[in-house]
């Protein structure tokens, strides 16, 4: 199913969050929304995450979610099974199954024993998506879910959900990102924002340009072609 | 299995409490009576003794601790913060306003509905008139923040006090019975309150078991939360209403006891409890058993008159708790 957003307009007190945004996010792909700081991503995904009904099964980690709290790690991630478990609080074997395959996914079997406290804040953040992993749902919505993981989780991170789309076609990705060039290496389509607009939007070498990016984020860039044909924009 | 154990510990207190008070009943004769094997055997005076005094205010206690540390435990989860207690709310100060406006009016002592006196209908009622002022008001603020629920509760529980000290300045005559009563007692249980605290707060305790899983959702946030089917506001709003009632009948039983919500959860966070569910089974059964030995020592420590149990809950609890902070380098494990 895809997620349409008409019109949608936001305010907060006088200053305009999102101006009249509509978008069509594609089912089967991994979005990528890049922009600069206020540029009213955060407010658009959780504006997409609002508008869903329960029934239709969504997933989302928030960007600040990151705070201590105290439990098990294990635990931390079963809560994404919490649906399923609501009324006596047993697993199934499916739900064990998940919730070991989400800390799989992610590198963190090592540290299921641990408690949530005493993680790192990279550490953390790759519990938060083995959540919303265990949660197996068909939208799975992330605002900048890379912001404290190293190079390597990064990649680790959005290869499992490229991994995860490829595998089940009924799957599909929102993913706020502020690393431009990780978004052109794993987006199959990706909305560039600027004050609470879309400037550009479509497959990625399509909606990142030079111009494009100019405008967005008022700032040169430059263009540079690695030997393998991929492209990488850097600003000057 | 740490459950089964303090279970266990529970029982045990339960019953040496009983056997000690004004006169001593052996711990066969106890045995006796709850088993009801050889009850005939025992004296008249003791079945009286045990079922109409010792009992219903063992049970009584154990009753009010078990709200009062589960309370706690729920309420240091919804405002994730590790000073929250029942009394943050305001509902306890409220509480003894109306008892003391019963108390200072004259029908502290009156037979109202189901014999129950004036001063526990008025403690009732004040505690449930706050809690709606304190939703009313946090509930104008749009219901945006959960601090401002917490302060509004502060604030209100300042005025609450205020007044309070007001009426008993102004009414010198009746001073000792409404300090008496804000200290914290059970000396007022009686076998059909006690039986009123049975039916009222086992299914309150119960429905805030069954819906604390969810407390831990709402930690992932509220945009979360609402994904994983838990409505933020709605629990909130249900969980504290719930809390606030069992307050409410646990003010109006014992008067103002504090520091059991505050360092029972605590305490269970110490025995590596940290899922919401346990965490508030463990708290109520550990509340159980620090309120009955609180009571225990409250009333035999300077026979036959009788301490303020709260005296005793904060000397007991918090050189303990002070100990374990100590040990543990809490600060870390404070964190909600």
């Amino acid at each position: 199913m895809n997620i349409t957003i008409n019109n949608l307009t936001v305010k907060a007190g006088s200053s305009m969050i999102l101006c009249d945004v509509s978008h069509e996010f594609e089912n089967g792909k991994l979005h990528c929304v890049i922009g600069p700081n206020g540029s009213g991503k955060t407010t658009l995904v959780k504006e997409i995450v609002k508008s869903f009904s329960r029934k239709e099964s969504i997933a989302f980690v928030p960007q600040e979610t990151f705070g201590n709290f105290v439990l098990q790690v294990r635990d931390v991630i079963a809560l994404g099974r919490y649906d399923s478990t609501r009324f006596l609080y047993g697993e199934s074997q499916q739900d064990k199954d998940r919730i070991e395959d989400a800390a799989k996914r992610m590198a963190i079997s090592h540290l299921l024993p641990r408690l949530y406290d005493s993680l790192s804040g990279g550490e953390k953040q790759a519990v938060m998506i083995a959540r919303a992993l265990a949660q197996d749902a068909n939208w799975l919505i992330m605002d900048e879910p890379c912001a404290h993981l190293d190079v390597k989780s990064s990649q680790k991170a959005l290869s499992n959900l490229q991994d995860i789309i490829a595998q089940d076609n009924s799957k599909s990705c929102i993913v706020v990102l502020h690393d431009i060039n990780m978004a052109l290496q794993y987006a199959s389509s990706i909305v560039l924002m600027s004050e609470g607009k879309i400037l550009a939007a479509g497959k990625p070498n399509e909606a990142i340009t030079n111009e494009s990016l100019s405008e967005a984020y008022d700032s040169h860039f430059e263009r540079i072609e690695g030997y393998s044909g991929r492209a990488f924009f850097i600003p000057t | 299995m740490k459950a089964l154990v303090a279970l266990a510990v529970l029982l045990a207190v339960m019953a040496i409490s009983a056997c000690f008070g004004s006169s001593n009943i052996s711990l066969s004769d106890i045995f006796a009576y709850v088993s009801g094997v050889n009850k005939s055997s025992l004296k008249e005076s003791t079945i009286t003794i045990l079922g109409e005094i010792r009992f219903p205010r063992i049970i009584m206690s154990a009753l009010v601790g078990g709200s009062l540390a589960s309370i706690g435990a729920i309420m240091q989860g919804i405002f994730k913060n590790p000073m929250a207690d029942p009394s943050v709310l305001g509902i306890s100060s409220g509480s003894a306003l109306g008892a003391t406006i019963a108390i200072v009016i004259g029908v502290g002592s009156t037979a109202g509905i189901v014999g129950l006196t004036g001063t526990y209908l008025g403690a009732i009622i004040g505690a449930l008139v706050t809690w709606l002022l304190v939703w009313f008001l946090a509930r104008a603020n749009s219901g945006k923040d959960l601090n401002s629920t917490l302060l509004s509760g502060i604030a209100i529980g300042s005025i609450m006090s205020a007044l309070i000290t007001v009426l008993m300045t102004l009414n010198m005559k009746n001073m000792e019975q409404v300090y008496m009563w804000i200290l914290g007692t059970f000396s007022n249980s009686t076998l059909s309150k006690t039986q009123i605290m049975l039916f009222v707060s086992i299914p309150l305790v119960l429905f805030i078991i069954l819906l604390s899983p969810q407390i831990d959702v709402l930690k992932l946030g509220d945009e979360a939360a609402v994904t994983l089917g838990v409505n933020p506001k709605r629990l909130t709003g249900v969980i504290l209403s719930l809390c606030s009632i069992l307050l409410a009948f646990c003010v109006a039983n014992s008067g103002i006891i504090g520091f059991v919500g505050l360092i029972i959860p605590h305490c269970v966070s110490f025995l590596k409890v940290y899922k919401m569910r346990q965490k508030v089974i463990m708290s109520i059964l550990m509340g159980m058993i620090f309120l009955v030995v609180c009571d225990l020592i409250a009333r035999t420590i300077t026979a036959p008159s009788e301490m303020a149990i709260g005296a005793i809950t904060s000397l007991i609890g918090a050189p303990y708790f002070l100990i374990m902070i100590w040990k543990e380098g809490l600060v870390g494990k404070m964190k909600r």
